[in-house]
């Protein structure tokens, strides 16, 4: 055969250049996401804590925005009853808040009470101070009055009154009392403590600036109440919501004297604010436990970049694969063409001799003149046959063909079959056995086709002296069975599928010429068009069984 | 107390004029809302000009109305950037008029000559506030009047001189005179004090001798004098319920402290503080209002002259602003309860009524809602009695109801034209209001039946009415709303806390939010006028559980209908910190609030801009939440 420079190409080369490129990828992109994540969990170890600072902080915002600013509900009038309860139930929903001062206060002009912090007329007198603390979850209450241990209470009084005095000195009538005013002026906020005053009215803080200015001739008083809390940020709950990025969350002085060795841990803080500023909120995790955590979100990742990785691999063996194959059928395709090529080439170069004869003798005995006849005409059938077989194959392809289906009735239409068969193949024993109750429907002239290929390759296909073809036609209730069963040399198991392929030959002695490989191909496809189905099974050198299957029509 | 009702009355009625075509179209807010331009008619005691007040872009002056020859009318002062707050006629010839600073707090006093229009100071501007004395009259070339100059708590009486001399004291206050009764002479005999829990007359038969306390009553127990019987100086109109339920006409001994005889006593109400005619030192008639005001005439001149004037007047209510002192020329003010009215004066030469000014100009072309008398049974059996304004559509089932306690509890609702209850009923709202128990006018049994029952009985009384207007098929009982000013506003947040399931939602103008604040009002020097405080409401140090239990602030969590409130920031009622309080916990348990906090507001709004402001939300308010046009 003669090597054409226009064989399939498979190109090894390019895939493998894929392969590998697609490997670098992968072990860059693993790189890459490695370092990514490094940096995002370092971001989130810094990031995370504001929330932490959040949560951690609510109860004491709650404390400091709604429970504190309550007191002025009661614009002074809280009694030591009534103060005990709102001091307990502080003590009690707030645990960090350690002790509660609560001064009873009067504004007054009367300096017969001659005690308190005093400034013009204004003397702001503390009636009772009571504190109160937990102790084993039970209340104590402790009441001073004048005495020495009341100084130590004194300059919460001092300061507060300092404040408010010289904000009262500055009240007239059109004074309106702002929200900056009422931070600055009513709560006092230094570390570890808040105190508060009650916020009076406005009108109150004109009176209070009469009695001060000694406007108010008489003895006037009023009630106000002070709130100083103990705060012991170190009990504040810490809310770690996020275990996995924090190993350990405190709060710490902010001058810290314990340092320990911080070297293999990521550490980072909080300020807190106001009351509690001596205090920071201190996060901590060691370098492994954040190792840890990267690995531990990493590890998804590396899985998701492995699976796309897998898919480019497996899609690379498909396109191999399927290179391959084409290649293949290629190469059918090609050996096709060659056999064809031969098949066409043996009838027309019988005709081409036979007509050379014929041109070239002097005179035609009669003798001659009927084999010259019959030749020409058997090798015209040979060449029409073959070209019919090509043109209905690609029209049933195509399914270009359009099916007539009739009521046949079997036995009626085998017999000239077989008659025809008995004296085309003499030297082919052939037998048969038709037990059927009703029509089978199809195509008349394609069943033909099918009874005609698989005798054909029956005959073709058995050695000498042993060309036997046997068929029976059987019916079921549901299926028409039709089998030939020869005693020729058989097919192997793996060939079993790839009898039925266009252009399929199974390399063998009888197979050198008279076939294209269309054959079966041929009957599976007709077979499959009118509904029915064919299958083989074979034992080399034993015989071989086509089987068809037609369903019966109801 | 019927002072206070008094000066509500005059806030609360107003005029008449055509009864043209009616529109009933959706009337635009500030036609319900503008205060008059003209105000304080005051008619000469000669008869010959009538006064009054009108309003320029920032200032308010004196114009007086020549009524013999209109041409000749003219305006007496031109203050540009001042207002003239009140005025009164000296004499046929001069005016005495004051100024009133809010701002700085100071107060002027002037005087006007009819002829020449020259003003003349004389009382240099004075810190504090100024109150007339009545009846004010001319005594040797001064007049007399209180001032709280020397402490800001109470107010000495001092005499001013028309002739620029500077003022002189003629009355030191210990602490504890609220008032003071001018005889004939001119010279003030009686006084009247109300120190405390108590209060008490003092009487002095002249002037350089020291005033004795003559009568001294429980404050549950009241005399409140009316005037001079003619020519006598120990002997007084006045209002008295000493020993029995309702206020009655008695005539009483000052000197004595006795009561010398009843004169007339209604048996349903109280009689009014009016009637009595200073100019003819006698009382004219008695006045009391069960459904709405009646009259019972002492003097037949005057009753032909009132039967003459309501001929005129076709079904309108009148109620007599000034009159002179012959009784020819008489001010009045007509109104109903679908009709702002109108001012004129009826001359009795022409008996012919002259009209002054229109009420609510704005407000003459369009049908308002009709206002009827109703009274239910409260659950224990007492009578309440109440007003109902149906929506002008004439719909009379199944509407949509804003419930309106009334401010105080101190007040009554009466019938008339109420601007606030026409925009409610013309924006398609019924309105509901009643008089609760501890309203004043129905005695004193009733009066007290409210003492401690804030949020009490006194609620409940409210909300047997809201009931009654339910089973009674005129509320639809999925849309209503309460709201109120001043303890109405209370009680439509009390609601809001604890009666959520009877409102569609609350609305509150200057509602107390916290009674420890209210209470803050009360002087606190005053130690014993606590104690009536204690009695009505209860006491914040000892009961300061009671306290808490009916402020609405402490129960903000509880509150799950949508709530309206408005706060001025000068309301010595309530503080803003409580308001701000208060709306911020409701906002964080996701109840809608509409909050609206006017800075240079006290209690009852003096700015029209702001009011129709606030009304114009409450209108957004209730339309949202209780979906009507």
């Amino acid at each position: 055969m003669k090597i054409s420079k226009y064989t399939y190409r498979k190109n090894i080369g390019l895939l493998t250049a894929f392969v590998a490129l697609v490997t670098i990828l992968f072990v860059v992109a693993v790189f890459f996401a490695k370092s990514l994540f490094v940096r995002y969990i370092e971001n989130e170890f810094s990031n995370r804590k504001s929330e932490i600072f959040d949560q951690s902080l609510e109860p004491f915002n709650n404390l400091f925005h709604n429970k504190i600013p309550e007191i002025s509900f009661y614009q002074g009038y809280l009694d030591s009853l009534e103060g005990e309860r709102y001091a307990h139930n502080i003590l009690l929903s707030f645990p960090f808040v350690k002790k509660v001062v609560f001064y009873d206060m009067l504004f007054t002009n009367d300096q017969n009470l001659q005690y308190g912090f005093s400034i013009n007329n204004l003397l702001i007198h503390p009636k009772n101070l009571f504190i109160y603390r937990l102790k084993n979850g039970k209340l104590t209450v402790e009441r001073l009055q004048r005495g020495t241990r009341i100084a130590e209470y004194s300059e919460e009084l001092n300061n507060m009154g300092v404040r408010i005095a010289s904000y009262i000195d500055k009240v007239n009538p059109g004074t309106k009392l702002s929200d900056a005013d009422i931070f600055k002026l009513f709560y006092a906020v230094n570390p570890g403590k808040i105190s508060y005053l009650n916020i009076p009215r406005m009108s109150d803080l004109q009176q209070y600036n009469e009695v001060m200015t000694g406007k108010i001739g008489h003895i006037a008083s009023y009630e106000q109440d002070m709130f100083a809390f103990e705060i012991d940020p170190t009990l504040i709950e810490i809310k770690n919501s996020y275990p996995n990025l924090y190993q350990k969350i405190e709060i710490k002085p902010v001058i810290s004297t314990t340092k320990i060795n911080l070297q293999n841990y990521l550490v980072t803080e909080v300020a807190l604010p106001g009351a509690l500023s001596d205090y920071k909120i201190e996060l901590l995790s060691s370098r492994e436990f954040i190792q840890h955590e990267t690995n531990q979100q990493f590890l998804p990742v590396v899985l998701g970049i492995s699976m796309i990785y897998l898919i480019l691999l497996i899609i690379v063996y498909l396109i191999y694969r399927n290179l391959d194959i084409n290649g293949r059928l290629f190469k059918l395709q090609y050996d096709f063409i060659n056999n064809l090529t031969h098949e066409f080439k043996t009838p027309v170069s019988v005709i081409k001799i036979a007509g050379n004869n014929i041109g070239s003798a002097k005179k035609l005995s009669e003798e001659d003149q009927q084999m010259y006849g019959r030749i020409l005409d058997q090798e015209a059938d040979k060449l029409n046959n073959l070209m019919n077989k090509l043109l209905s194959f690609t029209q049933i392809e195509n399914k270009a063909i359009k099916l007539n289906l009739e009521s046949i009735n079997l036995p009626e239409f085998c017999t000239p079959i077989f008659i025809a068969s008995k004296l085309k193949y003499t030297d082919m024993e052939l037998s048969y056995d038709i037990h059927v109750q009703q029509d089978l429907k199809a195509d008349p002239v394609l069943l033909n086709s099918v009874f005609q290929n698989l005798i054909d390759n029956a005959y073709k296909y058995s050695m000498a002296g042993s060309k036997e073809l046997r068929i029976t036609i059987q019916q079921n209730k549901r299926f028409f069975v039709i089998k030939f069963i020869d005693r020729g040399i058989g097919i192997q198991r793996n060939e079993y599928l790839n009898i039925f392929k266009k252009f399929y030959r199974i390399k063998s002695q009888y197979n050198q010429q008279g076939s294209i490989g269309l054959g079966l191909a041929f009957c599976k496809e007709i077979t499959e068009y009118m509904g029915g189905e064919i299958t083989v099974s074979s034992e080399v050198n034993v015989g071989t069984t086509f089987k068809l299957v037609f369903p019966v029509d109801k | 107390m019927l002072k206070y009702l008094g000066i509500l009355s005059l806030v609360l009625l107003f005029f008449i004029s055509c009864q043209s075509t009616r529109q009933e179209a959706l009337i635009p807010i500030e036609n319900f809302f503008s205060t008059p331009e003209k105000s304080h008619f005051q008619v000469a005691p000669n008869g010959k000009y009538i006064a009054y007040l009108e309003k320029s872009e920032r200032g308010q002056n004196i114009f007086l109305k020549d009524l013999s020859n209109e041409k000749l009318s003219k305006q007496l002062t031109t203050f540009e950037d001042q207002k003239v707050s009140s005025f009164y006629w000296g004499s046929n010839e001069e005016l005495i008029f004051s100024i009133d600073d809010i701002q700085t707090h100071t107060v002027q006093l002037y005087v006007v000559d009819v002829k020449t229009a020259s003003v003349r100071n004389i009382l240099p501007t004075t810190k504090g506030k100024m109150r007339w004395i009545s009846p004010s009259k001319i005594n040797d070339r001064s007049i007399i009047v209180a001032l709280n100059e020397r402490d800001s708590t109470f107010f000495d009486v001092y005499k001013i001189s028309l002739t620029g001399k500077p003022k002189e004291m003629i009355i030191r206050n210990p602490g504890n005179m609220i008032q003071w009764y001018t005889a004939g002479s001119g010279d003030i005999h009686l006084a009247w004090t109300s120190d405390s829990i108590e209060e008490s007359l003092l009487y002095r038969p002249h002037v350089n001798a020291p005033f004795k306390e003559v009568e001294r009553n429980d404050f549950t127990e009241s005399i409140v004098p009316l005037g001079y019987v003619k020519s006598s100086t120990t002997l007084i109109y006045a209002l008295s319920n000493i020993n029995r339920d309702k206020y009655a006409l008695v005539e009483y001994n000052v000197a004595e402290g006795k009561e010398v005889r009843k004169l007339y006593e209604h048996p349903q109400v109280d009689l009014e503080a009016s009637g009595y005619s200073v100019q003819l030192q006698e009382m004219l008639y008695s006045a009391y209002i069960t459904d709405k005001e009646e009259k019972l005439f002492f003097n037949a001149k005057v009753e032909k002259l009132y039967a003459a004037i309501a001929d005129e007047l076709e079904g309108f209510q009148f109620k007599v602003i000034d009159r002179d002192s012959a009784l020819t020329k008489i001010v009045i003010r007509t109104y109903t309860d679908v009709n702002p009215g109108a001012i004129y004066y009826y001359d009795v030469a022409d008996r012919e009524l002259h009209k002054l000014a229109d009420n609510y100009p704005k407000l003459q072309n369009y049908k308002l809602a009709t206002m009827e008398p109703i009274a239910y049974q409260s659950r224990d059996g007492q009578t309440i009695h109440g007003y109902l304004t149906f929506p002008v559509s004439g719909a009379r089932k199944n509407l949509p109801v804003i419930v309106m306690p009334h401010d105080g509890p101190h007040r009554r609702d009466v019938w008339g034209f109420q601007p606030n209850v026409q925009f409610l009923a013309n924006r398609g709202y019924a309105v509901f209001q009643m008089n609760y128990r501890g309203s004043v006018g129905y005695g004193k049994m009733f009066w007290s039946a409210g003492f401690k029952q804030w949020g009490g009985k006194i609620q409940e009384d409210i909300l047997d009415g809201v009931d009654w207007l339910v089973a009674s098929g005129v509320a639809d009982k999925h849309k209503i709303g309460i709201f109120g000013e001043g303890f109405g506003g209370y009680a439509a947040l009390f609601a809001a806390c604890f009666q959520s399931s009877k409102f569609k939602c609350a609305a509150s103008i200057s509602g107390y939010t916290n009674l420890f604040t209210y209470f803050r009002d009360v002087p606190p020097f005053f130690k014993p006028y606590l104690q009536k405080f204690y009695q009505v409401i209860g006491n914040p140090t000892t009961e300061s559980d009671l306290f808490k239990a009916i402020s609405p602030v402490f129960h903000a969590d509880k509150v799950s209908i949508p709530v309206f409130l408005v706060q001025g920031g000068k309301d010595r009622y309530n503080s803003v910190t409580d308001a701000n309080l208060f709306v911020q916990k409701i906002q964080q348990n996701k109840v809608p609030v509409t909050y609206l906090l006017m800075d240079d507001e006290g209690k009852r709004f003096k700015n029209d801009a702001h009011i129709i402001q606030s009304y114009q939300e409450l209108e957004n308010f209730l339309k949202v939440n209780l979906g009507n046009k």
